[in-house]
């Protein structure tokens, strides 16, 4: 059953892919220009020979195949704007930033998002509660771009406390770090605290607390373990949320990750480099989905994952 | 017994006709939802707020003698908010007020349209799928799982890069993945609704498929239907001012909160704190109120979810 499942969502997520990859050429062609009729005017015969180079000059179905080719043997193509580098060159240089930055935010908003949630469960009504609630009501509702511009001015213009905007030592990590985690952040501390809320009314946790077991270990046996299951399901969503938020936040501390090249190849209009990094960045998110989905069903047995597709 | 006289307790009067009476004015599921609704505070300050944010909007640049893109090169840059200028004025002179009020119509137009839309599609599509079922349910369910692979805002990203910049082609870069979330909540109550029985004697007396989704099944899955409609509206307002920032949205002059914050950034330095403040406010101001309304509603419509 279990393989049955995983091949059904391998094929699945091949699927996707593949229709991403597919609209992406047939967005690439559909542009006029091509990688090399940009802006300087070469000579007709180098112009010739890039195109046989790049195999541009072939029919559509001839390069579409070439293109599909290229992309399983995860060559993205060259650039318009960086002309000297391939797209693999600038994810590669641009993706170990951009995953230090994103899972730094990802482990800040897991674990800041399960403390605050397990003790507004904990604290229901008082104060703590009203002010993770405050969090996270604040945390869905102002997004990366208008909190990264608030910090830089009060943590780094007027208080001076860190860095602006380089990519330098780990003080210059922590405020990116802070605007890119506020939203996952504020949906962990939501879901883990609706999550304990309802796993503390249940009959087995009175009875471990009838049979005299200690409060800690009833609140950590038995009832995190329980309540920390639907977070496990929004971590894919929250590893999107954070990438898209990278894009912005990269881009507003200046950090040279992938989503600051993505901003600038948007501005640029560098449309393989813009097709490049989607097409990166989906397949990336896809193998996440997947991994999560195997990882819930592996953490709660209860879950039969042949049905949880569905 | 002795009368309880508590401030926490009330009496409830009773008069012996009504409470022998066989029928009771009924209370339907809608005003009892409305009742429910009205007492969550948070809910209905959101509703308020929405309401006012709605109506500065439409009025706001009446008010003023200013245009949104109406430049003043000379004299009128960078000033902060006063009382010719409310909200201070932009690095071209621009009225910071009247261009967050457009800011305004562009978000909630774009959020309202994006949802309804949203629904329009996910409403048939989620029927046709739950009701028809078997082997057409399950082709339309797995063109739903490879579409639901795709990563949203990239998504939407790509298209804007390729489609002519524009209020439509923001609309439409939303729902062409918007439309799946609410297809599968759909699908998902029409599955359940269709095994009452109503639906079966509706059957029986030859109710066609068009006819038992508008009777029956939809009008019974809309408070599901409300609820997702209603938390679609900030994602959308979100995802606009998010393509703006990114300079993917509306195109200048237009105004609109994303691109205003984004051209505000260079004030963290220069202090023209208004710049980013009043977008800014009004972006979080929107989105708070629609997700406060939107948790009330669920509350209010569904008090089995209540957590």
């Amino acid at each position: 059953m279990l393989v049955k499942y995983v091949m059904s969502r391998l094929l699945q997520m091949v699927l996707t892919l593949w229709v991403i990859a597919t609209v992406t050429f047939i967005m690439m062609k559909a542009i006029p220009g091509d990688p090399f009729s940009n802006e300087k005017k070469l000579p007709e015969e180098v112009l010739r020979n890039l195109y046989a180079y790049y195999q541009l000059d072939d029919p559509l179905p001839v390069q579409y195949v070439h293109y599909m080719k290229n992309l399983v043997l995860l060559d993205l193509g060259p650039s318009f704007k960086y002309e000297t580098r391939t797209i693999n060159e600038i994810v590669a240089e641009g993706f170990p930033v951009s995953a230090q930055l994103g899972a730094q935010a990802l482990l800040v908003a897991v674990v800041a998002g399960l403390a605050l949630g397990v003790l507004a469960a904990l604290r229901q009504n008082r104060l703590l509660d009203y002010f993770s609630m405050l969090v996270a009501v604040l945390g869905i509702s102002v997004p990366s771009f208008v909190l990264a511009p608030i910090l830089q001015k009060y943590l780094g213009v007027e208080w001076e406390l860190l860095p602006v905007a380089t990519w330098e030592g780990f003080a210059s990590t922590v405020m990116p770090t802070i605007a890119l985690a506020a939203f996952p952040l504020a949906s962990v501390t939501r879901l883990m605290r609706s999550s304990m809320v309802e796993v503390l009314t249940q009959d087995y946790v009175r009875t471990a607390r009838a049979k005299g077991l200690p409060p800690l270990f009833v609140i950590v046996r038995h009832t995190i373990r329980n309540a920390i299951l639907p977070v496990v399901t929004v971590l894919g969503p929250l590893t999107v949320g954070v990438l898209t938020g990278s894009f912005v936040v990269e881009s507003i501390f200046s950090i040279p990750g992938i989503g600051k090249y993505f901003v600038e190849s948007i501005t640029n209009r560098d449309y393989p480099l813009i097709m490049g990094i989607t097409l990166f960045y989906s397949s990336l998110l896809i193998i996440v989905n997947f991994l999560v989905d195997l990882a819930y069903g592996w953490i709660d047995p209860r879950i039969q994952l042949a049905k949880g597709g569905k | 017994m002795e009368p309880v006289y508590h401030p926490r307790f009330q009496r409830v009067s009773r008069s012996r006709p009504a409470m022998e009476a066989i029928r009771r004015p009924r209370v339907s599921y809608w005003r009892e939802s409305w009742r429910r609704l009205r007492q969550n505070a948070l809910a209905m300050a959101g509703l308020i707020t929405i309401v006012l944010i709605a109506i500065l909007s439409i009025v706001g640049p009446m008010l003023s003698e200013y245009e949104y893109n109406e430049q003043n090169l000379q004299t009128g840059r960078n000033l902060p908010p006063s009382a010719e200028h409310w909200f201070g004025t932009d690095d071209l002179g621009r009225d910071v007020f009247v261009r967050v009020c457009e800011g305004g119509r562009i978000s909630l137009t774009i959020g309202l349209a994006a949802a309804m839309i949203d629904m329009g599609i996910g409403v048939v599509y989620g029927g046709i799928a739950g009701l028809r079922g078997g082997r057409m349910d399950e082709v339309m369910m797995r063109i739903v799982d490879v579409l639901w692979g795709l990563p949203y805002l990239l998504t939407v990203i790509l298209l804007m890069v390729i489609l002519p910049p524009g209020l439509g082609t923001i609309i439409l870069a939303l729902t062409v993945t918007g439309w799946l979330n609410m297809a599968r909540l759909v699908r998902g109550q029409v599955l359940q609704l269709k095994q009452q029985e109503y639906v079966l004697a509706a059957q029986a007396l030859g109710a066609s498929t068009s006819r038992l989704l508008v009777k029956h099944l939809i009008p019974n899955a809309m408070g599901p239907i409300l609820i997702m409609l209603t938390l679609t509206v900030p994602s959308a307002i979100f995802a606009e001012a998010f393509l703006s920032f990114l300079g993917l949205g509306v195109q200048a002059p237009v105004a609109s909160w994303g691109t205003m914050i984004n051209d505000a950034l260079v004030t963290v330095l220069s202090g023209e704190w208004w710049r980013l403040f009043f977008p800014a406010l009004f972006l979080c101001l929107t989105m708070l109120a629609f997700n406060a309304f939107g948790d009330g509603l669920r509350d209010a419509l569904d008090p089995k979810l209540r957590k």
